[in-house]
Parts: structure tokens; sequence; C-alpha cells
């Protein structure tokens, strides 16, 4: 039926299914874990750059402490107060010393402009920002503010389009007097100082003010323009409650594969829409084939290779030995049946050895045959037509002719079919017959009316499929015996001999051998016995006669020969079946057709039967 | 934006004491009591105006007490009974965070010039004003605004720098304006003679009592008792 490999292809299938659907969800819970994992960590960025710049923050205010105690600004801008214009004297004074404080500034809190403004606020002197005015103050800030009444602040200024962070420190000349002015530092937030940050960090990061990006760095390996994007977001910030309560927007999409989070920024720049965005790359696979295109050698090499292997080599061995199995080996076996067919080593494809539909095919190739042959003339291996040659006989059950009849002279029931249904061409039979059951066990149809005698004691009982009719399909469609009546056969006279028809040669065969002594029979000893008929001792009396014994016991031996053949060329086992048995039971089912149908004798052929050697009677009328 | 058409400009008394000298003159007391809301709020940690704050561990803390510059942030107003006429126009700086000064009073009709002294661009506004929306003020620009007529009270501000807060008293009666030191002193010189009262603003409100004063020819007029701008603030 092949219905391993079939099996193994639906298993397979399953299989492969499974894991489609096992890596679409893998896809699934793979983009979904990332986006959460990229929000995390964007979180974490945003928190450790807001970090960075506080720390910068303290940094820079302690390292401007060098200037609030400078004695060059503190005397500056002690003479600078309360005079109005400014004396160039602390202009000059202060700017010298504020070249001196910068020069004492480590490296890494350089500011970008240094500021000593008087305590009215006013700018005295001021290193870097060549473009304030003269007469510029920073009073008004609250960082100076602040610083002139003796705080350390720090601050975010957004000067047009550019952003500074901001120290300033009290400058105090005598304690117990109120400060004399302040020092203010910025720092430029520009590439250089995002770039710093981002080193810290180790983040991508971009700061932004006044609606536009303003400086951003990213990592190695982040595509930098992305970046360019961060501004986009920038109108959509304030309707984000979180961004605008707490100052950490929610994760905003730059593109498919990359999120931002926004980070309003300390100072006078909060309320400027000035901040910093953070940015990360999240890795998205598009599908199943996603995970083999973004896998790296790393991955591959974490690979189960051995599992996988093996899941190989079991999934295709188990395929081919099922193919094989199933496709190969019969269709080698029906290669080499032909080609013994061809060499004329077989008459006909020995069907146990097939199985499935090689056996129905088979099947179908002997019939073929054997109607190849009936047409060129020759004798079709398959029984006659006995209605044709006896004529109509009584309604009789369908029944073997070798079947077991009962006591009372019935005919039993065949045995229930073994491996096989009636067949479907029945019904296209002309027989109003109903057909007979095709596993009944005997030599072939049996003739209607037929009515063996009980069985003898010791019957050689086959099994149910022992010398199995043929199949309706056996029999020429062109049979029409219901149609045709036939005078009833004669009642055998008693005592009448039958003669032999000389149909086929007798050969002075020896006497028949002894009857073995019989015993009790195993069915399981030989599945391949037939079933055989009691023989009434008047019809025994009746046909023995010496010398037709020994032409039956001839034919017979020929007989039991092909038959042996023909069970071994089909597979089947012929232990115990010993040709004492044999021309046994070919005797009584001899007897018991001649009493029954008048004929003088009864030829028996072999024939195969769905793959398994049977015997046909054919009572002959000579 | 266009450019200020006024070859003069007018700043009464601007910054510092060194004018007090003229036909009145006087301190005030209890300005280290006020502060401008903005520095005020600036201030408070939830503001979000800074991420370090805290004392200078050097800086007494007297001296730490947050209170407003006068020379900036305060106002003495003479005013007169009758209706004064429009000033001349009064330039008002921006640089620094703020105004200079923060708080004016004018006469109705009195134009106003906010120049901008920053290397970088202003956006000043009038609160609750439907005809002077924000607008960009660049570097070493100005914008012009006229007081309209009436008693009233304006604040102006920046969008580009929220500690700009600013206040223009509108007052049919105020004839000059004078700005006190550090140390509280201030003068008027310029007054006509007559009866004025002298009254104190800040952030645009009345602070202190109103001291009122008669001025006749060039005779210095020294108030003996200064004027406490802390008394009643925020009237």
């Amino acid at each position: 039926m092949m219905l391993l490999s079939r099996f193994w292809y639906i298993v397979l299938s399953l299989v492969m299914a499974g894991a489609l659907y096992v890596a679409f969800l893998a896809v699934g819970q793979y983009n979904r874990r990332n986006a959460v994992a990229m929000n995390e960590e964007l979180a974490g960025d945003s928190q450790v750059v807001g970090w960075a710049l506080q720390i910068d923050s303290r940094h820079r205010l302690d390292a401007l402490l060098v200037g609030a105690v400078d004695k060059g600004v503190q005397d500056a801008l002690s003479s600078a107060n309360g005079r109005d214009p400014l004396p160039r004297s602390s202009k000059d004074g202060a700017r010298r010393a504020l070249v001196a404080v910068s020069d004492k500034l480590a490296p890494d809190y350089k500011e970008d402009a240094l500021f000593a403004v008087d305590r009215d606020g006013r700018i005295v002197a001021q290193l870097g920002f060549d473009s304030a005015a003269d007469d510029m103050e920073l009073g008004g800030y609250p960082a100076v503010f602040d610083a002139l009444h003796g705080y350390l602040r720090d601050d975010t200024w957004v000067f047009g389009d550019k952003m500074y962070r901001v120290v300033a420190r009290p400058v105090e000349l005598d304690v117990t007097q109120p400060p004399v002015g302040a020092i203010v530092g910025l720092k430029l937030i520009d590439p250089i100082y995002a770039k710093e940050v981002a080193r810290r960090t180790r983040a991508n990061v971009a700061f932004y003010a006044n609606g536009r990006r303003l400086a951003s760095a990213v990592q190695e390996g982040f595509d930098a323009s992305i970046m360019d994007q961060v501004a986009t977001s920038l109108p959509t910030l304030a309707q984000d409650k979180a961004y605008t309560d707490s100052g950490h927007s929610e994760v905003h999409s730059l593109s498919d594969t990359v999120g931002a989070m926004y980070a309003r920024i300390y100072g006078d720049g909060w309320d400027l829409g000035a901040g910093y965005a953070v940015a990360r790359t999240r890795a998205v696979v598009a599908g199943p084939m996603g995970f083999i295109a973004g896998a790296d050698d790393k991955d591959k090499a974490n690979v189960n290779w051995g599992l996988l292997v093996m899941a190989l080599v079991l999934g295709a061995a188990f395929g081919i030995a099922f193919t094989f199995l199933e496709h190969t080996v019969p269709l080698r076996e029906l290669v080499k049946q032909a080609a013994s067919l061809k060499r004329g080593e077989l008459d006909f494809l020995q069907l146990p050895r097939f199985r499935g539909a090689f056996r129905g095919a088979a099947q179908d190739l002997n019939q073929g045959l054997e109607r190849i042959v009936e047409k060129g003339g020759g004798a079709a291996r398959r029984p006659a037509d006995l209605e044709q040659i006896l004529g109509p006989a009584n309604a009789q059950p369908a029944m073997s002719a070798f079947a077991l009849p009962g006591q009372d002279g019935q005919v039993p029931p065949p045995p229930p079919a073994r491996g096989s249904a009636p067949s479907a061409h029945s019904g296209a039979r002309p027989n109003p017959a109903p057909p007979p059951p095709s596993s009944a066990g005997g030599f072939g149809p049996p003739p209607p009316g037929f009515n063996p005698g009980p069985p003898p004691p010791n019957a050689f009982n086959a099994p149910p499929n022992a010398f199995s009719a043929p199949t309706p399909l056996a029999q020429p469609p062109v049979q029409a015996p219901a149609a045709r009546p036939a005078p009833p056969p004669p009642a055998p006279a008693a005592g009448a001999k039958l003669s032999q028809t000389g149909a086929r040669p007798v050969p002075p065969g020896p006497p028949p051998p002894p009857p073995a002594p019989q015993r009790p029979y195993d069915e399981s000893e030989d599945e391949e016995a037939t079933m055989v008929a009691a023989i009434p001792a008047e019809v025994l009396a009746a046909a023995t006669g010496e010398h037709k014994a020994s032409e039956d016991v001839a034919e017979w031996l020929s007989v039991y020969e092909d038959f042996i053949r023909t069970k071994k060329q089909c597979g089947e086992a012929t232990d115990g079946l010993t040709f004492d048995k044999f021309q046994h039971t070919l005797k009584k089912n001899r007897d018991a057709l001649m009493q029954r149908h008048g004929c003088r004798r009864v030829r028996f052929s072999v024939y195969v039967k769905e793959g398994r050697a049977s015997l046909k009677a054919t009572p002959v009328k000579e | 934006m266009r450019a200020y058409p006024f070859p003069s400009i007018l700043l009464a008394l601007t910054l510092t004491g060194a004018a007090l000298a003229g036909p009145v003159k006087g301190r005030i007391s209890g300005q280290e009591k006020l502060v401008p809301d903005v520095y005020t709020e600036a201030a408070k940690p939830d503001s979000h105006r800074w991420i370090w704050r805290e004392p200078s561990p050097t800086v007494r803390s007297e001296f730490r007490a947050l209170s407003a510059n006068p020379s900036r942030d305060i106002c003495i107003a003479a005013l007169e009974s009758a209706a004064a006429p429009a000033h001349d126009p009064i330039l008002i700086k921006i640089t620094g965070g703020r105004t200079i000064p923060t708080t004016i009073a004018v006469a109705p009709g009195t134009r106003i010039a906010f120049e901008n002294r920053d290397p970088f661009p202003h956006q000043l506004y009038v609160v609750n004003s439907t005809t002077w929306k924000p607008e960009i003020i660049n570097p070493g620009s100005r914008r012009e605004w006229s007081a309209p007529p009436g008693a009233n009270r304006f604040e102006i501000r920046d969008e580009l720098f929220p500690s700009v807060r600013s206040y223009v008293v509108v007052d049919p009666g105020v004839v000059d304006v004078a700005y006190p030191g550090h140390d509280g002193a201030f003068a008027f010189d310029k007054l006509a003679p007559g009866d004025y009262v002298l009254k104190a603003f800040f952030q645009g409100k009345t602070v202190g009592k109103a001291v009122s004063v008669t001025v006749k020819g060039n005779v210095l007029v020294d108030l003996k008792d200064p004027l406490n701008v802390a008394d009643g603030a925020g009237q």
C-alpha cells in the first residue's frame, strides 16, 4: 500500500510546517523583544547621558574654583564695581586674570568662554565669545544672579542657534562683604562636545534646541545620517505627556529600525525646547529567512550541527528506506520476475512476492497472460465451466468445490474471507446466482448443485485460503450458464466404474504407494492443505480399480509435483504436504464429484489465485 | 524690524548713583527683601533650571539672600497731579538675560525702544497683547512700543529667554523716573518746580509708601526718611 513513504511525507510536511510556524512565531517574538530591549536601552542611554551632563557640570563647577579665588579676578571686579563706565584698567586686569585661570583649567574642563562679571552683572572681561558687545551684561540670567548672591550654579543657555552649558561661581574678596562679582564659564555644545559625551556614555546622542538639531555624535557602526531625523519628532514632543511632565519622552521612531528617546535639558533651555536625544538601532527580522541573513559566524558556530546532521540523516534515511521498501524492492522484484517470465522460467508472476499496487498489477498481468493464452488457443489455467459441461445444477450456496459437507449432506457455509473482500466485479456477471465467497477453500469454484458427502474423520483440513477458488474475474465473461438450460446431471449408478478419458496418457506407474498412516492434521502445520469432503464408502468401493488407480496416481503425481512447484514459486511453504496426503485428498474429492455429477473422471490442474497455489477440479463426462 | 529713528534717547538716571546731584534726592530701604519672581522661581528645584545649585561655603549666609538689583529692578517715579505730557523716547537695552531696566513708569504716549545689545536675537512681546506679538529683534536692532492712553501695567517677556520679564507702568502723572544705586540712593535733577508724589515700582507694582515732595526752583530737596520699598510690597 506504500503507506510508510506516504506517512513519512506527511510527517516531513508536518515537521516542516511546524518549523515554519515556530519560525514565524520566533520572528514576532524576536522583534517584539528587541523593541522592548531597545526601549529599555534608550531609557538607560538617556539616563546615562543625563548623568554625564551632571558629572560634567560638577567637574567644571569645581574646576572654576581657580577663577573664583584668583587674585587678579578679585581685584579687577572689586575695582570695577560702582564705576560707570567700567575702568579700562579693570577690564584689562580681568582679562589677564581670565587667561591665567583658563590656563590652569584641566583640558577636559577647559571652557569655551570665561566671563568676569561685576556685582551688577556687567561683563568686565571675557575670554572667548568675542562677539559680545562692550556693554553686554550677564546679570539677568538666573545662574549669574545666583552666583552674585553666593551660589554655585549651573545652567543651559540657548543663544540663537547655539547652546551652552554654563557654570558660575561667586568671586569673593572679603568674607565680611558680599561677593564682588562672579566668574562664569560657558561650554559650547557642538559636535566636539557631543562626541565627548558619546564617548563617555557609549550612546548615540544629539542635542537640539529651538526645533533644530545642534550637534550629534554616534558610535561606530551607527548611521550618522539617521540623527538628522532627530528634529522631525521635535514638533510632536509637545503632545508627549511623559516629555512635558518628566522631561523624558516615550520612544519615537526615526525609521523602521531606529528609535529615539528625547530628554529635556536642565537650565533655561528646559523651557526653550532644548534637550538631547539618544538613538538606537533595533534589530528587526523581516521573516524566518532573516535569521539566516543576520547570523554571524558566532551564531553559526553555536548551532548544534550534530543534531542537525542527525536529523538530516535520519530524515533522509527513513525516507529512502521507506521508498526502497515500498518502491524499489517490489519494482526490482517485478523486473526480476519479468526477466524470468521472458526466459520461460516462469509462466506467471509470483504474486506473493508483491505487495500493494504491485501485487494488483502482477495479478492483472497474470490474468492478461491467461487471456492471451486463451485467445491463442491454449488452455487457460482456469476451471472449466461445469455448468456448460454438466448442464444446470441445483441452486447451491456459494461454496468451494471441496468444501466440507455437513452430516446431513448439506454444505456448510464457507469460512469467512481472509484478506479479500467479495469481488466488486461480481455484480457484472450474468450469472444470477449469488457470487461465491472469494475466500472459499477448495479446488476452484464448485459446480452448481454440488453436494459432497460428509467429511472423513481425518479430513485434510485446509485453511480457508488453501485451494481457493479463482476469482470471478478469472472466469471468462462469455459464460452465462444460467441463461442456457442444461439437463440435470445424471445420477451416478452405484458401482459404475469411472473410465479414464485418455486426455492424458496414463503412465504405467507403480502401484499407488501405501497410504501413509494418517494422523490428526494440524492446521498450522500446512496452511496450504485443502478442505476435503468425506468419501462415501459405496462411492469409494465403486471407484476403486487397480488399473484406474494406477492411472490416477500417475496423473496425481504430476499434479502434485506441479502443485509443489507452484507453491514454491509463490513462496509458500510445502513442508508436511506429502503425496500421500495430497492423493488422499484428490481421491476423496474425485469420488465425490463423480458421484455427484456422474462424470467418468475428474481432472485436476494447478493454478495461482491471489498469489497462492490452488487446485481446480474439472469433471470430465467422456 | 526697523531702525530706531530718534537721534537722541532718554533713559532717566540710568543705572548708578553717579547722577544723584539734583533738586530731589533720597534713599530707599528694604530693597534686600525684594526678589524678582523669575529668580525665585528659578531657584526652586522643580523649575528644572539647574542641576547644581548650592551655596558657596565661603560666602556668609546673610550675603546669600537673593535680592533685587535696585539699579535695574526698582523704579522711583515722580508723579504730578496733572496729566504729564509724553516723554521723550526711551531706550531700554536687552542684554544679560533681562532688559535694563526691568521696570519703568511712563506717561501715556511715550515711545519705548527695546534695543538688542546681545550678539543673538531676542523675541519680545507684551503679555496678553494682540498687537505687540512676539517678533524677532536681531542683534543691534530695536523694536518700538508706544504707551497707550490711560493708566495701565504691561508685562513684557522674551520668547527666547525666559528670564526676561519687564514691566511698563503707564500713568498719566509720571513726570520722571530714577533708579537707585546699590546703596539705595536716588536723585531727580530735572524736576520742574511743583508738587510731586514719589512712588517706587517693582515688577510693575507699587512698593513702599508714596512720598510727597515740593520742588522750589533749584533748592535741593533731601528726603530725610528713606522710602521703605519693603513696606507694602506687592500692592
